[in-house]
């Protein structure tokens, strides 16, 4: 719809006018929200209940392997995830410490009342934003088909050059339990009609995916005695950057929540079994595609048959509430079912469920019409960021946000886009795997999913992101020049371990003794002697003298940088190969039919892929790697006929 | 650089030289059409009186005319394809004519003055690459079948492209990839097993790495035998100006053996003969032309000598019976710097041993060099035994363990090279506890290195095999 027939609706009217109009308010719009704002525009965020505010409808937590990684990242770039998950944690722990630092994730329980209004409260004291509680029905564009902003259900009509939709799992939501289906949003909330009508009259393509959620328990109602008890932990940094230079760390092990375990039973692969064909996965009800990573029960009991049994994490949701929730335990089946199973768990005999599982289908955006910058190649002005793309997952959702809300205001600025690339962060690798590979199942974020993996890790997001976030403007000069001087302190403490020769005496037979190393013949750097296996930093510290007290997160980064040295090299490599192609543009209006040697098949999807660069070409699906040279080649003698003039 | 348009074009594919037949290659769609302008068609099976519409996959008998003269050039047999199925996927003529350069020569003129144009170098492997019939392991194997000339680099090439190497390399690379998949889920999940099942997982991890990495290696070390049969072992006839070089050259070249090409040497005043001895392909080099002067250093030929025995994979280094043993060493030292392979040959047995013998053999030894022969050219004395010196350094070479597969390419080899150095990073990093997400790393960098021949990418499927493996929790 244009906006000039908008105005000749019946009751509408002009109702304001900004420069970026986000709609939906979770952690997508949130996050872009407030950074096309600090960046300067004049920013509208729109949501359908200002109580839900960046809600947490399913995991009441933040972080995990990967998720960890993409808070901090976020963090580093400027965004307020990080802050927010920081100030409502009430359990943190490091996953994965048991392996290497490059995979180490930190992970909150987050009380998910608290969340909502920190972050509304937090959101509403920033300039330039503005927060409203409507339903978007139409996206508005002027007579040339380019964004001009958006309608609502009462026919007001705001003006924006650009728009951000994050519509997460709303766009024509249906809840489904068993035989019952309904026709909602998540956690009760109402559902969004009419924007994704609008968006396919526009052109743009849709997709419908599924995902689900579980049970939610009375801790009353619990026999914990049954139950494995997992305490949070102490020396867990905080997500955001900003808080750790501060010195704002979580809170002590003891003042934390615990969360519990259990194993499903017999009883619960039978209850399951034996209701298979009340499922509406299994019977055809459920159309739209779910995720294979996040399964639900029953899904995981079919497609794994030779698991008897699968692990249930049991967590709360708050301090002021007796909710727990069933991490792992998300299922489709009637609730009579969900009843059954749930008794079926050590503990949870008598339960008393308070919120029933189920499954919830959307629209969304197929993510091979959107670019890397989120604008999408349809309608130019418009944004998408989170679910709508395709994505699972708070933190990927935010990542998104942040991306979108400072391209949105980079268009409007007239700047150039800011593209994260897949050496730089999992963000980057989330994007680009959404808008060159596009997905047929919701995207969760996994470390597997990034070729450099040693590099992309929660101690070093700010190193990759803080210098991009400082220079668009998202981080303030007080907080670059404390970065700066951290940043300065790993490489002077690095360069002198390496330096630093100690002699093999008899307190250092000690030391190495008691983890299994043998005394070097002669003098060795602290450096070669933290590479050895199960040397730390911390270790050494008897014998290194001239050591200076060092913060934690410092000494954390030189041990690592110091013992992958090679390992990093290797990836080292692997990016600077992965550079020289990404390097190599392509110009938006490339006519590939006149490419001479392009196979049909590559035609056609470079055609309507439009890549930005030759890296992208080559890792859309269907375009080889011999397309790849004939297209360098061809890009080649175009600049060198240029050239020539 | 190769041009990417699809003109016809033209080449003569059977080696240059004089042969009973050759063959002349046309291809690009509409070839046929062109080749009409010089070619007459006196028989074929259906009565077709122009090449362009005989039906793809049969012959005709006639014979190629200059289009400006309407001269005959030569009685010829055509054979017509039809795209997509033919070598290149394009439309396809072959010429079989007689096999004089001449005559040769002289065909490919008419075709250019019918407007089809000479080929690049390796554009037929090309043009099938870029349309699909053919994969870049098999193109590689194609440009190895044409530069090969005795029957080992036949074999050799031949079980790249009918896919001996590739099952093995397959195999290789399927178990990598089965590896890094088992290493994902114990960097990615909480695998939900106890500390001993997954040390057990662990172990057999490790174990297929390093059976991919004994492959691996064997691969690399058969490398040696394969470059040979590629690029011919190189062996040096170093010594003095009559020291019997020449003699012994046209002993080893003799009219039993095939002398394919004789190439003077413009820089160096060296001579190249190309001979085959036991199936090994051999590069003679001998330094001939070299000028007496009053400079002692010159007039030993030091400087060509270490010049040709450099990038030499073996020397013969004659000596003459009237050279004393300080002429002899005052020279070697220099010459044998880069060569492991160095044989003292005492020539012109048939004159009398050289009186220093003992003397010099001492001294030499004193250097390295462990092979001694006394040879007569002139009486065929003892030649054998120089053959079998390079023989036996032929098969001494490793890749026996792979059962005779050869790395005959370069960039194969170099691929394979480093694959197996990240594999053993990758090993050291489950050794040294440094974590699974280290050693995937590692392995990752290995499987980018074996997909730049196979043509795979990493990331692409790693995700799909955990998914289709694996069940994953939390």
């Amino acid at each position: 719809m244009t906006i000039r027939e908008a105005l000749e609706q019946k009751n509408s009217f002009e109702a304001g006018t900004f420069d970026v109009a986000v709609v939906g308010a979770g952690h997508a719009g949130c996050e872009a929200a407030h950074a096309a704002a600090k960046l300067g525009l004049n920013t509208i965020l729109f949501t359908l209940s200002l109580d839900s505010l960046a809600n947490l409808p399913c995991n009441p937590s933040i972080g995990g392997t990967s998720k960890g990684q993409l808070v901090r990242e976020i963090d580093a770039l400027g965004g307020i995830m990080g802050i927010m998950a920081d100030k409502c944690a009430v359990q943190m722990r490091m996953l994965n410490r048991s392996k290497g630092p490059a995979v180490y994730s930190p992970r909150a329980q987050e009380d998910r009342v608290m969340y909502s209004i920190e972050m509304k409260h937090y959101l509403e004291n920033i300039e330039n934003l503005t927060l409203k509680q409507a339903h978007i029905t139409a996206l508005l564009t002027d007579d040339e088909g380019k964004t001009a902003g958006v309608m609502t259900e009462g026919k007001s009509i705001y003006r924006a050059h650009a728009v951000v939709i994050c519509s997460g799992t709303y766009m024509e939501a249906r809840i489904i339990r068993g035989e019952v289906i309904i026709e909602s949003g998540p956690d009760g909330l109402p559902r969004s009609c009419g924007l994704s009508d609008s968006l396919k009259s526009l052109g743009i393509p849709l997709l419908r995916f599924k995902t689900g959620t579980p049970v939610r328990v009375n801790s009353n109602s619990i026999d914990f005695s049954q139950m494995t008890r997992q305490d949070g932990e102490d020396d867990v940094p905080p997500f955001s950057y900003r808080n750790e230079m501060e010195g704002i760390l979580p809170a002590p092990s003891e003042e934390q929540i615990p969360c519990w375990s259990v194993w499903t039973t017999d009883e619960t692969r039978q209850v399951i079994s034996d209701n298979m064909d009340r499922s509406p996965l299994y019977s055809g009800e459920i159309k739209g595609i779910g995720p294979r990573y996040c399964p639900s029960i029953e899904d995981k009991f079919m497609r794994f048959k030779d698991k008897t049994r699968h692990q249930i994490f049991v967590e709360p949701m708050g301090r002021h509430t007796n909710e727990m929730y069933l991490q792992g335990f998300s299922t489709s089946l009637p609730e009579e079912i969900q009843e059954k199973m749930v008794k079926s768990l050590p503990g949870l005999a008598n339960a008393q469920i308070q919120r029933a599982a189920y499954a919830i289908e959307y629209d969304l955006v197929d993510p091979l019409s959107i670019k890397a910058s989120l604008e999408s190649k349809v309608v130019p002005g418009l944004f998408t960021a989170g679910q709508i793309n395709g994505s699972s997952g708070y933190e990927e959702a935010a990542a998104q946000g942040i991306v979108a809300g400072i391209n949105a205001a980079m268009l409007l600025l007239g700047k150039e886009a800011v593209i994260i690339d897949r050496s730089q962060g999992y963000m980057g690798v989330l994007i680009d795997d959404l808008v060159t590979k596009g997905t047929n199942e919701p995207y969760r974020m996994m470390t597997s999913r990034a070729e450099y993996r040693l590099f992309l890790r929660q101690d070093n997001a700010d190193e990759r992101l803080t210098p991009i976030g400082h220079e668009i403007g998202l981080i303030s000069d007080e907080v670059f020049e404390k970065f700066e001087k951290k940043v300065e302190a790993i490489a002077l403490e690095t360069e002198r371990l390496k330096k630093t020769y100690v002699a093999p005496t008899d307190e250092l037979k000690v030391l190495l003794d008691s983890v299994n190393q043998t005394l070097p013949k002669s003098g060795e750097s602290l450096a070669d002697l933290i590479k050895r296996p199960d040397v730390t930093y911390d270790l050494l510290a008897p014998i290194d003298k001239k050591r200076k007290p060092l913060p934690r997160n410092i000494t954390f980064a030189c041990e690592t940088n110091i013992k992958y040295e090679g390992y990093l090299s290797l990836e080292k490599e692997k990016i600077e190969k992965f550079k020289n192609l990404e390097k190599i543009r392509i110009p938006e209006d490339l006519d590939y039919s006149l490419i001479k040697g392009l196979r049909l098949e590559a035609t056609q999807k470079l055609a309507k892929m439009k890549p930005e660069n030759v890296g992208r070409a080559s890792r859309i699906s269907g375009v080889s790697p011999a397309d790849c040279e004939v297209l360098i080649v061809y890009l080649e003698q175009q600049r060198r006929r240029k050239d020539n003039g | 650089m190769y041009s990417y348009d699809d003109e016809p074009i033209c080449a003569c594919s059977t080696p240059a030289g004089i042969s009973g037949i050759a063959v002349i290659r046309i291809s690009g769609n509409g070839c046929g059409k062109l080749a009409d302008k010089c070619s007459v068609i006196i028989r074929s099976s259906g009565d077709y009186s122009k090449l362009s519409e005989l039906p793809g996959y049969t012959c005709a008998f006639g014979y190629v005319k200059d289009p400006s003269t309407d001269l005959k050039v030569d009685e010829v047999v055509f054979t017509h394809f039809e795209a997509p199925h033919s070598y290149t996927g394009e439309e396809m003529v072959e010429i079989s004519s007689h096999g004089s350069g001449a005559v040769k020569q002289e065909i490919l003129k008419c075709l250019g003055m019918s407007g089809i144009r000479m080929a690049y170098p390796g554009e037929f492997s090309r043009r099938a690459f870029i349309n699909g019939k053919m994969s870049l392991a098999s193109a590689e194997a194609v440009m190895d079948v044409i530069n090969s000339e005795t029957e080992r680099q036949l074999e050799a090439a031949g079980s790249l492209m009918s896919g001996k190497l590739s099952e093995e390399i397959d195999h290789i690379e399927k178990n990598l990839y089965d590896q890094a998949a088992m290493l994902e889920t114990f960097t990615e999940f909480d695998t939900e097993d106890d500390e001993a099942e997954e040390n057990a997982k662990l172990e057999t991890v490790k174990d297929n790495l390093s059976d991919c990495h004994d492959r691996l290696t064997a691969l690399c070390e058969g490398y040696g035998k394969g470059r040979i049969l590629s690029e011919r072992l190189r062996v040096a006839l170093l010594g003095l100006p009559n020291s019997g070089k020449s003699t012994l050259l046209n002993t080893l070249t003799g009219f039993d053996r095939a002398i394919v090409t004789e190439v003077a040497g413009t820089t160096r005043d060296t001579i190249e003969v190309q001979v085959n001895i036991n199936g090994i392909p051999v590069t003679l080099i001998d330094t001939a032309g070299i000028r007496e002067t009053e400079d002692i250093i010159e007039s030993m030929g030091i400087g060509r000598a270490i010049e040709a025995g450099r990038g030499a994979d073996m020397i013969f280094y004659m000596i003459p019976p009237d050279m004393t043993a300080d002429e002899v060493y005052s020279g070697v030292q220099d010459i044998i710097e880069d060569c492991d392979s160095v044989t003292a040959v005492f020539s012109k047995s048939d004159a009398g041993e050289n009186p220093d013998r003992e003397e010099i053999e001492t001294k030499l030894k004193t250097l390295g060099i462990k092979s001694f022969i006394s040879v007569s050219a002139e009486e065929d004395l003892n030649i054998d035994k120089l053959e079998d010196v390079i023989i036996d350094y032929y098969n001494e070479l490793g890749g026996g363990a792979s059962e005779g597969l050869l790395i005959t390419n370069s960039r194969h080899y170099s691929k394979f090279h480093k694959a197996c150095k990240k594999l053993a990073l990758a090993l050291d990093a489950l050794d040294n506890n440094l974590g699974t997400e280290v050693c995937a790393s590692a392995l990752r960098a290995c499987l980018d290195e074996i997909g730049e021949v196979t043509g795979k990418t990493v990331s692409a499927t790693l995700a799909d095999t955990i998914f289709s493996r694996f069940c994953i929790g939390k």
